[in-house]
């Protein structure tokens, strides 16, 4: 009986790890969808996207807007956060965080204690995006309305989800990832970039929505490059790509290939595959990357013959040739800052721990060094479902 | 309790038939007639028909109560014979071997000895003629009344199987099991319970397929209970079940003649209550709530299939609402991003806290559903009416509950009746408020501690020696067959030729 009494006590006793005291009704929060963080007099500036339910959730929806853009100053992160409370009338509910916009300052003056503070608190999940608001402050990219999608948010995260793996020059980066590598070595960080198309004031207005063509819209571009956690630059759009391709990230992308005579082809590349080995000779670190394409012709703008086997070989050459120059100019770029942003070192330290221990310090430096050898092989295997091209039935009826 | 009460009163019935109980059959018949009138209070019912045998020529008395006895029986295989001119018949006997011999043309005779039989059997429907100058009567069996007939099943109804439901008449049951087990091994054991009352009871069982023990157990609970009455199954159920402090039920009832003789066949024990078309059965089983007599009409594939989807539609029953508070204010963060925007765009105006929106709720249905049983059937349209049109669409439009809510009681209550047993039901619906208060106030910790004690609450349950949550806990492999999914029959047979050959 005792015994039975004893179990009781301990099987109520967790019972207060819950407890009323952290009860919270729904009508109670604000949930907030993104976080942007800027400076502004040497302070912090967090802007805080919250949603308002009523206006997303309601069948007709009432005439109130469906986001709200709240910024308040403080010298840490948390300050602003407490300090917004003051213009808000219920509490910010970080859990449902979508997306984190960083000003380009904020990036390069170094983006570790804001990550620092991000990953720190018990409310805010880690599985959101961090991106960079490349040339405009974040609170003017979280203030854009976006038609589809009312809490531009969920638009700015699924259409870089979206990019990802469609469209290659695009790096959707988790925040456990960032945190991640922020606190290992061997590869840096990376973090895509988001812009306001137009003008920003113009963006929050509701008018933006209502237009078949907004006038001010996000995108994302370009593919931002850090040196420990600073920004230091910016990947092109070819250079974006060749990344994409190195570490894995693309799983679909579109290539146009120019014809002999003259027009082009449209690919479309699947299964995109990198692989890398290491390896240490007489002390010198060298990876060889091997790349394989698998493409499909989505488009013929050109008399070709795509039953010729010759044609479709000498297409795999220069879709391989356009994958290598792409890769070289990126590598060369990444090298040229000193800041492994492949990861390169994680298969150094891999293949060669105690090699790896002696470079370890100063693997910036021994990146700029490193010899990369690139095998590039595609394949295009399919033509589509028709064979012949209409373009080349014109030209031919034109002769 | 009810007995002293009754005894301290001199001029009730009781006392009258407890003094007659040591009053043997006097000789003289104009005594006996006397005492059964007096007996009786000269109820009007009581038919005493004073006449002449005529083989002996002796004066006799016929005793039957009208409308129990089947009155043609008594017109024409009793009167017609013991009046009519009697042929070769030895004159020197006792009249009452000369009755039971010759004149008597009924299937069952008894001879009856003292007073308390005969009021006995003149109350259940038996003829009891007695006659001048003999200590003892004899009771024809002319049990005759209107009963309702074998109808249509109206509680566990079934698509696909035999639609025949058991009676008011114990007699009629005992012959629906029959006719489905025609083997001598059926053995059927009479009790009388209740002191007043005198209820037929009667415990069935196959012979050699149920544990002895278990017959045992059954026989000695019945022959202990003590009562003024007995009125349904359920009475029975109370007094010999083996715990009093539990929500669950401990024993099976069904009014379908095939799923006893199924449950008889498997070795349960079956017990027949005369007046009520339920019958019980020992031992019950947790998983036995959740199988329906259908599962072993139809295709094992889709069986087991409804089986599964029932134990689902019983955890939603029983957690839905809680699950509903705990995660809505307290763990907001497991919720789906859409989601919970939607929901808190639902919650926008509400005025209550979610655990009194969902306890507001659960009590508007279990009133409804209260009503819906009680009142006279020919308003009941217009009680749903009212109840959907308040609950549905009335109080979510004037903003008092949220959309969400409704759905989630009637989806509680919806998976509350897809259990074939309507006690298990009942056990959730008890149970179903606890939990929420326990969502209400400590979240999904206290759900799952709820969930934890209601476990261990069913871990110590038995059912007459069985441990309630078997064949899961303690797990037997080989009754797996019949837990979760149902195996072919042919699998389910085998077992108890299996069993019937081990004993």
């Amino acid at each position: 009986m005792r015994h039975r009494a004893w179990l009781l006590v301990l099987l109520l006793m967790p019972m207060f790890l819950g407890g009323c005291w952290s009860r919270r009704e729904l009508n109670e929060l604000s949930i907030a969808s993104a976080i942007g963080i800027d400076r502004q007099d040497d302070q912090y500036l967090l802007s805080v996207q919250v949603v308002n339910p009523s206006s997303i959730a309601k069948k007709q929806g009432d005439n109130t807007t469906p986001i709200i853009v709240y910024s308040a100053k403080g010298v840490s992160l948390n300050e602003a956060v407490r300090r917004l409370t003051s213009s808000i009338s219920r509490k910010i509910f970080f859990s449902h965080i979508r997306i984190v916009v960083l000003s380009e300052e904020v990036a390069k003056r170094g983006i570790a204690k804001p990550v620092d503070f991000l990953m720190r608190g018990n409310e805010i999940r880690s599985d959101f995006t961090v991106l960079i608001a490349k040339g405009d402050s974040a609170k003017d990219v979280l203030g854009v309305t976006t038609p589809m999608e009312k809490i531009s948010a969920n638009f700015i995260f699924n259409a870089l989800e979206v990019a990802n793996k469609e469209w290659s020059p695009v790096a959707s980066v988790k925040l456990d990832d960032l945190s991640n590598l922020l606190l290992g070595t061997g590869m840096s960080p990376v973090l895509s970039g988001v812009r306001v198309v137009g003008d920003p004031a113009e963006g929050r207005l509701d008018q933006n929505v209502k237009s078949a063509t907004p006038p001010v819209r996000i995108q994302h571009t370009g593919i931002g490059i850090f040196k420990q956690d600073k920004l230091v630059g910016w990947l092109n759009e070819r250079e974006s790509r060749g990344y994409s391709v190195l570490t894995n990230r693309v799983r679909r992308s579109s290539v146009h290939l120019v014809c002999p005579e003259g027009g082009i082809i449209g690919i479309d590349t699947s299964n995109v595959k990198a692989d890398f080995k290491g390896k240490i000779i007489d002390n010198k670190p060298q990876v060889w990357v091997d790349v394989q394409y698998q493409g499909n012709i989505s488009s013929v703008e050109c008399p070709i013959d795509l039953s010729d086997p010759s044609v479709l070989e000498q297409m795999n050459h220069q879709l391989e040739a356009f994958g290598q120059t792409n890769m070289e100019q990126v590598i060369r770029k990444a090298q040229s800052l000193g800041t492994d942003i492949f990861g390169f070192g994680l298969e150094l330290h891999r293949v060669n721990p105690t090699y790896w221990k002696q470079v370890e310090r100063q693997w910036d430096e021994e990146f700029k060094k490193l010899v990369v050898h690139l095998q590039v092989k595609a394949m295009i295997t399919g033509t589509g479902t028709i064979s012949e091209s209409p373009v080349r039935k014109m030209e031919e009826d034109g002769l | 309790m009810g007995n002293k009460r009754l005894a301290s009163q001199p001029n009730n019935a009781v006392t009258v038939t407890e003094a007659s109980s040591s009053t043997p059959i006097s000789a003289i018949l104009s005594d006996n007639i006397l005492s059964v009138r007096e007996g009786m209070g000269g109820s009007s019912d009581i038919i005493i028909r004073e006449s002449l045998f005529a083989a002996t020529g002796k004066p006799m008395a016929v005793l039957y109560t009208d409308g129990l006895v089947d009155v043609t029986a008594v017109n024409n295989f009793i009167l017609r014979s013991l009046m009519g001119e009697p042929e070769h018949i030895p004159a020197e006997q006792d009249p009452l071997e000369i009755m039971k011999a010759y004149t008597l043309a009924i299937g069952e005779v008894k001879q009856v000895d003292d007073m308390a039989k005969v009021f006995h059997h003149i109350l259940s429907g038996d003829t009891v003629i007695l006659i001048e100058g003999s200590v003892s009567g004899i009771a024809a069996s002319t049990k005759g009344w209107k009963d309702r007939g074998v109808s249509e099943t109206s509680v566990e109804t079934v698509v696909r199987g035999p639609r025949e439901s058991f009676t008011e008449s114990i007699r009629t049951n005992t012959a629906l099991i029959r006719r489905k087990i025609k083997d001598p091994n059926l053995w059927i054991e009479t009790f009388q319970i209740g002191d007043i009352t005198k209820t037929d009871v009667m415990m069935m069982y196959v012979n050699g397929v149920a544990q002895p023990t278990l017959i045992g157990e059954v026989r000695s609970r019945l022959k202990q209970i003590t009562i003024d009455g007995i009125f349904e199954s359920s009475n029975i159920e109370e007094m010999i079940q083996d715990q009093q402090m539990t929500v669950f039920p401990t024993l099976y009832n069904s009014e379908r003649p095939d799923v006893i003789a199924l449950e008889l066949l498997h070795g349960k024990v079956a017990v027949l209550v005369d007046g009520t078309p339920f019958v019980l059965v020992a031992p019950a089983l947790f998983e036995s709530f959740l199988k329906a007599s259908e599962d072993y009409y139809h295709r094992i594939d889709i069986s087991s299939l409804v089986r599964v989807l029932r134990y689902i539609g019983f955890l939603i029953a029983l957690l839905a609402p809680s699950l509903f508070v705990a995660i809505t204010t307290y763990h907001q963060e497991m919720v789906p991003t859409q989601l919970l925007i939607s929901l808190s765009a639902q919650r926008e105006g509400v005025p209550f806290p979610a655990f009194i929106e969902a306890l507001m709720m659960e009590i508007t249905f279990e009133v409804l559903r209260e009503a819906a049983l009680r009142m006279p059937r020919t308003i009941g349209s217009a009680l749903s009416f009212v109840g959907t049109l308040v609950i549905g669409q009335a109080a979510v439009e004037a903003g008092i509950i949220s959309a969400a809510m409704v759905i989630v009681v009637a989806i509680t209550a919806i998976c509350s009746f897809v259990f074939p047993s309507y006690d298990l039901s009942s056990a959730i619906r008890i149970l179903r408020f606890p939990l929420m208060a326990l969502a209400a106030s400590f979240g999904l910790i206290g759900v799952f501690i709820g969930m934890l004690l209601l476990v261990m609450h069913l871990n110590s349950l038995q059912s007459f020696g069985v441990p309630y949550l078997s064949p899961f806990s303690p797990f037997e492999f080989d009754k797996q067959k019949d837990a979760f999914f149902r195996f072919p029959f042919k699998a389910l047979f085998n077992r108890i030729r299996v069993e019937k050959k081990t004993r």
